[in-house]
């Protein structure tokens, strides 16, 4: 459930950020989790689904990347297609 | 297709308002603490008695984050001010949920706010909510490998209370072994065996609040000397 959490937060992140680099689709996000954390890549693909769903992130792939500790939790980059479509 | 770096902690918006929420509590010199232990460990029983034994000395106030107001419902027939902090079903606290709670309470007559977090051994260590001390309560009946199952709760902890110690002659739990997780993790940490039901070792805890307490209002105090 902290899922959502997470999924809200990095929604909030990732739409500032594709508005500044005028992204007109993001492909993917990377994550990196430590794995104490909690968080569960087919969990948070499925809230972040509902959250992205009729936004230029519907579709978007997301991989998170584990690291041996309890408290990190990073959006690390995103993939995106710009404005001119590349 | 372009890459571009981010690098941002996701919960960086939540902390930042847990640091905020901090400022509120020290404009108030309103000492917090926030209490996690797993569904079941006696967080609830644990400050009605704390609130028994302070009631008289200090002006209590409670959050309970949960979704329903059963516990709400017990503190308040103890006479305290408490709120309920809906979780909406989450399963953490988080800085958002207490800033909508502390709006529901009078601040100005408060000493000591505890924070009641969801129950959850995993997910409310990684949630900052301003507070000023962690509490981790396990329980006897849990069983002594809590601490190594769950690392991240019992790192962040400023001391771990065991309750419902009057069980310890009676389950498969050894203290020691108990103790060893918790001293891996954090080499000097405070360990307190007690039980909210016989009162045994509750002097201890309510010391170390009281302690606690008072070196949080002390270093308000500037030295002029």
């Amino acid at each position: 459930m902290h899922e959502l959490t997470y999924a809200r937060e990095v929604y909030k992140i990732v739409h500032k950020y594709a508005k500044y680099c005028k992204a007109n689709r993001v492909i993917a996000i990377y994550l990196v989790a430590g794995t104490g954390t909690g968080i569960e890549q087919a969990s948070f693909q499925f809230y972040w689904e509902k959250l992205a769903k009729g936004t230029p992130f519907e579709g978007s792939h997301i991989e998170i990347d584990y690291i041996n500790d309890d408290t990190t939790l990073l959006v690390d980059r995103m993939r995106i297609e710009d404005k001119g479509g590349s | 297709m372009k890459q571009f770096v981010i690098n941002q902690p996701i919960l960086d918006e939540l902390t930042k308002k847990g640091i905020a929420i901090r400022q509120v509590f020290d404009a108030h010199k309103i000492f917090s603490v926030n209490i996690m232990a797993s569904p079941g460990a006696g967080k609830t029983s644990v400050i009605l008695r704390t609130i028994e034994s302070f009631k008289n000395i200090y002006n209590i106030a409670v959050i309970e984050g949960d979704v329903i107001e059963l516990d709400v419902e017990r503190v308040r027939n103890l006479g305290v001010p408490v709120v309920l902090a809906h979780t909406g079903g989450s399963c953490h606290l988080d800085s958002i949920m207490m800033e909508q709670a502390l709006k529901q309470l009078n601040l100005e007559d408060i000493d000591i706010i505890i924070v009641e977090n969801v129950g959850n051994l995993i997910c409310p260590a990684n949630f900052y909510l301003g507070t000023h001390r962690n509490i981790v309560i396990a329980s006897v009946p849990e069983g002594d490998d809590k601490p190594c199952k769950y690392p991240g709760m019992f790192k962040g902890a400023d001391i771990v209370l065991l309750n419902k110690c009057d069980y310890l002659d009676h389950e498969a739990f050894e203290l020691e072994y108990f103790e060893k997780g918790i001293r891996q993790l954090q080499e000097n940490i405070r360990i307190l065996p007690l039980s909210a039901k016989t009162g045994e070792g509750f002097d201890k805890w309510i010391a170390w609040l009281t302690n606690s307490y008072d070196r949080y209002i002390k270093s308000f105090t500037i030295d002029t000397s």
